[in-house]
């Protein structure tokens, strides 16, 4: 990815050294990450917004109004990948390291898989966030 | 004017939930199979879809998996005879507002339609 704004849920305060939230839609912050020529120029914390039952497109339209171009999640459910899908938001998958750094620094060089439909939470046999 | 679709073949159990509804401004589409839940999503916007355990083609999860997988905004509540945890598990991403029970009742029908607003906030 040489251009654009990175989304990862975080715990706590956030910030590019924080720790990732294994579950996007409960998660306290997202980090933002700006990415101008494949460097990071910016790095800002955005609040996330109360989790209700069926609320799964909170996040997306926060996501989406805050001009989030990419997702790393370690683990989502069917439908607000496909929320992210329809709105343009690409969603990449790690879900082995807890390090927010780490994993932009993966999808920065191009080297982070976007999440595939087996992989995401759901139906009692689908994968678990980190 | 709202619009409520109801996905389901036992129509005596959805009186309760049409007259509440209808009660809330709500205008009723009702079908019997999943296939006939699908077009009618594809033709109009709804702001609720109530979907039965067991329909005219697929269980009521099957169905709310195609719905949303098909259109994300669409908000789903599903009848069921799972236990609350049962149910979480077996709805698990897939953003269900809520389990209802069989028939639903005037309660269950205040509840689910003021967590539909509280969502659509």
């Amino acid at each position: 990815m040489k251009n654009g704004r990175i989304a990862v849920p975080s715990m706590g305060s956030g910030g590019l050294d924080g720790m990732r939230s294994g579950h996007f839609g409960h998660c306290d912050v997202f980090t933002l990450i700006d990415v101008k020529d494949g460097e990071i120029v910016d790095v800002s914390i955005l609040q996330n917004a109360e989790h209700v039952q069926g609320g799964c497109m909170v996040p997306v339209n926060l996501l989406a109004e805050n001009k989030v171009n990419a997702l790393i999640v370690g683990g989502i459910g069917m439908r607000p990948l496909a929320g992210f899908r329809q709105v343009g938001i690409e969603v990449y998958h790690d879900d082995q390291r807890p390090e927010i750094r780490p994993v932009v620094e993966d999808l920065i060089a191009g080297k982070l898989p976007q999440i595939s439909d087996d992989q995401v939470c759901g139906g009692g046999g689908g994968k678990r966030a980190m | 004017m709202r619009h409520v679709l109801l996905v389901g073949t036992d129509e005596a159990c959805f009186e309760t939930l049409k007259e509440e509804c209808a009660g809330s401004g709500f205008a009723i589409t009702m079908v019997n199979s999943c296939e006939e839940a699908m077009a009618k999503a594809g033709e109009q916007t709804f702001d609720l879809v109530v979907v039965d355990e067991t329909l005219a083609d697929v269980t009521g999860l099957a169905c709310v998996e195609r719905l949303v997988k098909s259109n994300p905004l669409l908000n789903c509540a599903a009848i069921t005879s799972l236990s609350s945890d049962d149910f979480h598990e077996a709805s698990e991403g897939m953003g269900v507002l809520m389990g209802l029970p069989h028939c639903p009742g005037k309660d269950d029908v205040k509840k689910l339609l003021d967590h539909l607003n509280a969502v659509m906030l």
